[in-house]
């Protein structure tokens, strides 16, 4: 997927009454969404990162009047925002079939394992730093998560 | 297994300075995790003979015949930074595929990220498991299951799984090929505490066939394809595909 395909995709987008288009080829695939609500355009496969710039950046970059991707709102200061210290894939349990580590509404405490992040089959467990009440969980079970990306928001108590 | 007789015959320096052995226990990574928290000191071995909770990754089980192979873990403290965290999962193969090379006249493979193998089949199962707090790395939990004497195997394990006494058609000695291991985990630790990642990643490459090859990468249910590249100063895979570069960190690799 090259640079001049992604902008044509962007134009489609920008001349059609479509909100959204999302293209898949070779296992790559990217959102252009018009939507400023909507998630950054992704550009994902086998967890695989582009080793120049990736893909949603370059239509970010290029075409800045389309709006394909806000970032997401700021969270209310007032939350504690537990981070990713790796890049690698979120779980939030420990296996398919276990229960998941935490809900949102529960109470946890420092120690509390809150995720797995997994890089190169390494399970990095995610321990929370303060004791609190978890308000949001920002990433969806088993999609890739960057470094320092917020993954919860906990109301400390 | 007697601890005094692996203390003795290893010249490690870190790893197995302490080592508690069990009869039979849960899972030696529970173990293992459950003395970091305690504040345990890098190097601790904890060896079971028999695991009731033997695990690998994703809660998989993890089988091995009471008495023929080795399931031990080993608490490791790597000062090596949050981002090249995947660097550890090669050491631990690179350890165990040295270790196998020095006790046999086999030949291992590494397996990107952390498997090794004796001709195409997984003889060696390893779950690491890192504890973080508040972003920075309290330690690596590394859970390492090598099938040593094991002739037996079920038989969906059958086509995947072998073990260094069907490949080489002898009995071996448990004590030694764990003393080196243990060696051979000391070694190359020296040299993640030192900062030399470079010479992992060198040594790692040098007992993996895929490099220059075409492989498939599945992770979940996406398939990336492309011809294996190099390493990623992070230990992350490098791969060609049709129209440019790409990093990958997650994933089965098959060679096509």
């Amino acid at each position: 997927m090259d640079l001049t395909y992604l902008k044509k995709l962007v134009r489609i987008v920008e001349q059609s009454g479509v909100d959204e288009i999302e293209v898949e080829e070779e296992g790559l695939r990217v959102r252009v969404a018009k939507n400023s609500h909507t998630n950054s355009s992704i550009a994902h496969a086998a967890s695989a990162q582009a080793v120049a710039s990736p893909p949603s950046q370059a239509v970010q970059g290029e075409n800045p009047a389309s709006q394909p991707a806000a970032p997401p709102a700021t969270p209310e200061v007032k939350y504690h925002e537990v981070k990713s210290p790796i890049v690698g894939t979120f779980y939030r349990a420990p296996a398919p079939d276990a229960e998941e580590y935490i809900q949102v509404g529960q109470t946890v405490q420092p120690k509390t394992v809150l995720c797995i992040i997994e890089a190169m089959k390494l399970m990095n467990e995610i321990e929370c730093d303060i004791a609190g009440r978890v308000v949001k969980i920002l990433v969806e079970n088993g999609q890739p998560v960057e470094y320092n990306q917020t993954l919860f928001l906990i109301e400390p108590v | 297994m007697l601890k005094e007789e692996i203390r003795l015959s290893t010249q490690s320096k870190i790893i197995g300075k302490n080592i508690h052995t069990f009869d039979l226990l849960d899972s030696t990574n529970l173990k293992a995790k459950s003395l970091l928290q305690e504040g345990e000191e890098e190097g601790t071995i904890v060896i079971a003979e028999e695991q009731t909770a033997g695990r690998g990754r994703m809660g998989r089980s993890w089988v091995s015949e009471r008495g023929k192979n080795l399931t031990f873990s080993v608490v490791l403290k790597p000062q090596i930074s949050p981002e090249s965290i995947g660097i550890v999962s090669l050491y631990g193969g690179l350890a165990v595929a040295e270790a196998i090379q020095d006790q046999s006249h086999l030949h291992p493979e590494c397996k990107w990220p952390n498997d090794v193998l004796l001709n195409g089949k997984k003889c060696c199962g390893i779950l690491s498991e890192a504890v973080f707090k508040q972003g920075s790395l309290v330690g690596v939990v590394m859970g390492i299951g090598i099938n040593v004497n094991q002739r037996v195997f079920t038989r969906e394990l059958r086509a995947t799984a072998t073990s260094m006494s069907i490949e080489t058609g002898e009995e071996l000695n448990r004590i030694s090929v764990l003393v080196a291991v243990v060696n051979q985990m000391d070694e190359q630790y020296r040299l993640i505490q030192a900062g030399h990642l470079d010479d992992i990643r060198e040594k790692w490459k040098a007992y993996c066939p895929m490099f220059g090859r075409m492989v498939s990468i599945r992770h979940h249910d996406s398939f990336i394809t492309g011809i294996a590249l190099d390493l990623a100063h992070d230990g992350g895979l490098i791969l060609t595909t049709e129209h440019k570069q790409i990093k990958v960190l997650a994933g089965d690799v098959t060679l096509n």
